[in-house]
């Protein structure tokens, strides 16, 4: 399986918004669920089936970017081709690495829920950058499909998402694979019952 | 005979929890780094706006900021310019710091301060820009965050921060560990490098000298726990300190940063594919292993049997064996059906050095909770008269200071007599195929590892390595302290010894502090002590300093304090002390008697009393002492030295009897030897020097005598030593007596 592996390096210490200047500031500021479905122009359940860089040159400036192609299996807000292909800044070709911090990493095969914003025209695709990306692993154990964030955090209740992508204690990870993960449906679910809460707003 | 089994990590469960980690930074991919020497960053941060904290301009402000890191980096330094007039690009191989709206003509989205995107090639940076995004407004100030109106940003520590991702640190919060950190992905009030950032400056661009990346000693290894049983996870590496470890669980990212460490009460949950990344300055290494863990025991079961051997004497033999079901399992080897040596944690058994003798069947028994199971036999069947080469012993690693000698030794058997050929990072060193391989003036270029391989019409080994680390101290090694041990007969009234001051390019006069203590002796159990000891110190033929008693003297006091001198504990003993503060550059004689021709036992001491701190390069050094005793029957001479400093110091101890003749010298003992001890422990020993060209060509550098009989009696060690004591003994071999002179020579 080729791993994407564009390690993204977003901004850092970002102070936060003038609303809580003196609260704990994140690269990406972490996007309430309610934000991540209200700033998402398309939601889908996918699975990656390419994944493509390629160096892009534009007069003395080069980039590589990675384009990630991925198979809708259920559309779960807007709508989409039967197969999208996103753009990230970054990636890999021959030798050359391009590496900006923070990016979401993707292999072919994988399954994931995606928030898609501005493709093609942010160098991240996704709301809030890897907080729009949710990856659906099956528990050996159980055999049962469960959401878990781009930190490998199991997700067991949607306003976790807002929470920072930082990765805990092994103490802390064995406590949240204690808990009762999300299935994609119940995912999915709380994605359009919001949505729908939002409608009467986004159709003023 | 049972031979040696080596035991490759077993289960320790209910353990000690690992040290915690020194560092809790974290690199970013691959632990990519800059080349060594410069980082020049373009600042390119125009149009400046007033700053709160009354810096000129934003440049100004990042130039600080970069200035903030450069006092932790060694290899590599950051220069900046404010006058480039290149045009700012992606992948142009300059370094930008700008303020823009967008990264290659895309937006960075709406919660984005600023990126730091960077190019490399392998492990090697080679290009990193900093965009600090004018979506927001921004500020430079130390302290507290504010919630200033329309300002949103503090520029200083995004700054200091994003140039943290230029070096190739990442987010330390983001790997699992919690420390303060201007690294970190979270941000308040921290605006200036933490220990932490610092300690991880300092991993990526330490000096390389000798670095070596980590490689895989003791590897993870499948488990299979019962649930709520303890399981270790542990894995260790050669290479260079210091070390970082990234635990992994199904490639999840876990909050541990230690080489090993226990979970406790296993649960399911943890069971899948465990990984660790060790990584250093020069690399890193991962091992994997796959944790399953089960309601009930599993039995054991075999899935691979051991393999019949054939093998030549000499060499080492391994069976293994491959084996499922619960962990612990244990593993009792048996020969022709009887138990080899005792039950132990590893699948593997190692016979060293095999012999006719160790022909025969080998099983193993593999046993847990959940029942056991013998394996199928395999036979080892020896051939042959000749032997592998075996390295009995192999060079040791060594902090040595820029300039000096170090010595490699390495002990080897095979049948026929191997050959040798001493590597340098895995190159062989044109011509060095002899054993000691000396190194003299060592530099950092010579810095690395060296291994020995010994080749017969057999096979080959390799020793184990050792890592040359060469430093550049002020504080190098040095011999700070002499002394003889003897016993004064009625037969000799006196016995004399030679020191010497001095060393290459130094110059000015030396404090040293001279004892002849028998009296004192006492308070260490010995009883039949010289009873009123007397020195002198000769320059030549004159006596330049002397004393009887010591008398309890306040400055003598004060000077056994500082050279850490055991005390003569009674003002009025009659042991003796001299203190001279100026001592010249030179060769001196001490000579100790008994005041009233008494005997018994003695020690005359020698003490560089320059303190530590004002040791420079230029100043002199104790480099030589040299005694000539009789030693009747069973009679030992003995030496200590001490090796002060912080690196490594190459000493030279010679046991000279028969090599005295050509001088002139009659009743020389025959056949003299000499072991060196560190604590009680013998460490090194010599008989006969075998003519070794090597030995004579150091003995040479440092004004010994050459001694011209290559076959002769003598003996002689040549060895680089750490800082610490040491004490060498002269003896005759079978009763050998006679005149022998006793030397212990600095090798710069």
């Amino acid at each position: 399986m080729k791993t994407f592996c564009i390690n993204v390096r977003l901004l850092t210490l970002s102070l936060s918004l003038l609303i809580i200047p003196h609260a704990v500031a994140t690269t990406v500021i972490a996007p309430t669920f309610t934000e991540l479905v209200a700033q998402s122009e398309s939601v889908l359940w996918g699975e990656v089936t390419a994944i493509n860089s390629e160096l892009v040159t534009q007069g003395n400036s080069r980039a590589i970017f990675t384009r990630v192609t991925v198979t809708v299996r259920e559309q779960i807000i807007g709508t989409n081709p039967t197969t999208v292909t996103l753009e990230f800044l970054g990636g890999t070709v021959g030798e050359l690495t391009m590496v900006v911090d923070g990016m979401p990493r993707f292999a072919v095969g994988q399954n994931d829920i995606l928030f898609v914003q501005n493709n093609g025209r942010q160098i991240c695709p996704l709301v809030g950058m890897a907080h729009g990306r949710y990856s659906i692993v099956r528990d050996p154990l159980t055999g049962t499909d469960q959401v878990t964030r781009d930190n490998g955090a199991t997700l067991t209740n949607v306003a976790q998402v807002s929470h920072p992508l930082t990765k805990g204690t092994l103490t802390d990870t064995l406590q949240r694979l204690g808990g009762t993960p999300l299935t994609p449906a119940a995912f999915i679910a709380e994605i359009r019952a919001e949505k729908a809460r939002q409608f009467p707003i986004n159709t003023r | 005979m049972h031979k040696l089994l080596r035991l490759l990590p077993g289960l320790a469960l209910g353990g000690l929890l690992a040290t915690p980690c020194l560092y809790a930074f974290t690199t970013t991919t691959g632990s990519a780094v800059w080349p060594d020497g410069a980082i020049v960053m373009n600042l390119q941060l125009a149009p400046n706006a007033p700053l709160s904290d009354g810096q000129a301009s934003w440049n100004a402000a990042a130039a600080k900021m970069l200035a903030q890191w450069n006092q932790h980096l060694v290899r590599s330094t950051f220069y900046w310019t404010t006058d480039t007039t290149t045009t700012p690009a992606s992948g142009n191989l300059a370094n930008e710091v700008i303020f823009s709206a967008d990264n290659f003509g895309r937006a960075y989205g709406d919660s984005t301060l600023a990126v730091t995107s960077s190019f490399r090639i392998g492990t090697r940076i080679i290009e990193a820009d900093v965009t600090f995004n004018t979506k927001y407004k921004w500020d430079s100030y130390s302290g507290p965050l504010r919630g200033t109106s329309g300002v949103n940003a503090e520029f200083s520590r995004v700054a200091l921060h994003e140039f943290g991702h230029v070096i190739g640190l990442s987010h330390p919060d983001q790997a699992g560990q919690f420390v303060s950190a201007v690294m970190n992905s979270t941000a308040g009030d921290i605006d200036t490098l933490t220990d932490d950032d610092k300690s991880g400056a300092a991993f990526l661009y330490a000096a390389n000298a000798g670095t070596v990346a980590p490689s895989l000693l003791i590897p993870l290894y499948d488990q299979s726990p019962l649930k709520g049983d303890s399981v270790e996870f542990s894995v260790s590496v050669s290479g260079s300190a210091p070390f970082s470890y990234q635990w992994r669980r199904n490639n999840v990212v876990q909050g541990v940063s230690t080489a090993s460490f226990i979970l406790s009460n296993i649960s399911a949950a943890s069971a899948g594919n465990w990984s660790v990344t060790v990584t250093n300055s020069r690399g890193s290494v991962t091992s994997s292993m796959v944790l399953t863990v089960t309601d009930t025991y599993v039995a054991p079961t075999i899935s691979s049997d051991p393999i019949s051997v054939t093998s030549l004497p000499g060499r080492n033999v391994v069976f293994t064996v491959g084996a499922k079901g619960s962990t612990p399992r244990a593993y009792q080897w048996k020969k022709d059906g009887v138990n080899y040596g005792n039950s132990t944690a590893s699948d593997t058994l190692t016979i060293a050095d095999v012999q006719p003798a160790d022909a025969g069947r080998y099983a193993v028994v593999v046993s847990n909770n959940g029942g056991s199971v013998t394996s199928k036999e395999a036979l080892l069947t020896i051939n042959g008269t000749t032997a592998a080469p075996k390295f009995i012993s192999s060079p040791a690693a060594q902090t040595i200071s820029s300039g000096s000698t170090v010595i490699f030794n390495a002990t080897v058997s095979g049948t026929p007599a191997p050959t040798l050929s001493w590597h340098r990072n895995g190159t062989p060193i044109s011509g060095a195929t002899q054993n000691p391989l000396v190194l003299t003036k060592a530099s950092a270029a010579q810095a690395g590892t060296y291994t020995c391989v010994a080749t017969n019409s057999i096979g080959s080994s390799t020793s184990n390595p050792a890592i040359l680390t060469i430093s550049s101290t002020n504080d190098f090694g040095r011999l700070i302290n002499l002394s003889i041990l003897t016993n004064l007969s009625a037969a000799e009234s006196y016995f004399t010894l030679g020191v010497t001051i001095g060393g290459e390019n130094t110059f000015g006069t030396k404090p040293l502090l001279i004892r002849a203590a028998g009296p004192a002796l006492r308070r260490f159990g010995l009883t039949d002590v010289l009873p009123d000891p007397r020195l002198e110190l000769l320059s030549g033929s004159t006596v330049i300093s002397s004393n009887d008693n010591w008398a309890g003297a306040d400055s003598l006091k004060k000077a056994f304090t500082s050279v850490g001198a055991f005390d003569y504990s009674e003002p009025a003993s009659k042991d003796a002390a001299v203190y001279k503060s100026d001592t010249a550059l030179g060769g001196y004689t001490i000579r100790v008697g008994d005041t009233n021709g008494g005997t018994g036992s003695v020690i005359a001491e020698i003490y560089d009393a320059t303190s530590s701190g004002n040791f420079v390069g230029s100043t002199p050094r104790l480099i030589n002492l040299a005694v000539l005793k009789q030693l009747n029957a069973d009679a030992i001479l003995t030496t200590g030295f001490v090796i002060g400093g912080s690196t490594a110091k190459t000493m030279l101890i010679r046991a000279i009897g028969p090599g005295l003749a050509p001088l002139g010298v009659p009743g020389v003992m025959a056949n003299p030897k000499i072991e060196l001890f560190s604590g009680s422990v013998v460490i090194a020993r010599n008989d006969n020097w075998e003519g070794l060209p090597q030995l004579n060509s150091v003995g040479n550098s440092v004004g010994a005598f050459t001694i011209t009989d290559t076959n002769s009696n003598d003996a002689i060690l040549l060895i680089t030593l750490a800082p610490g004591s040491y004490t060498a003994q002269l003896s005759g071999v079978n009763g050998s007596t006679g005149l022998a002179l006793l030397e212990v020579y600095e090798v710069p």
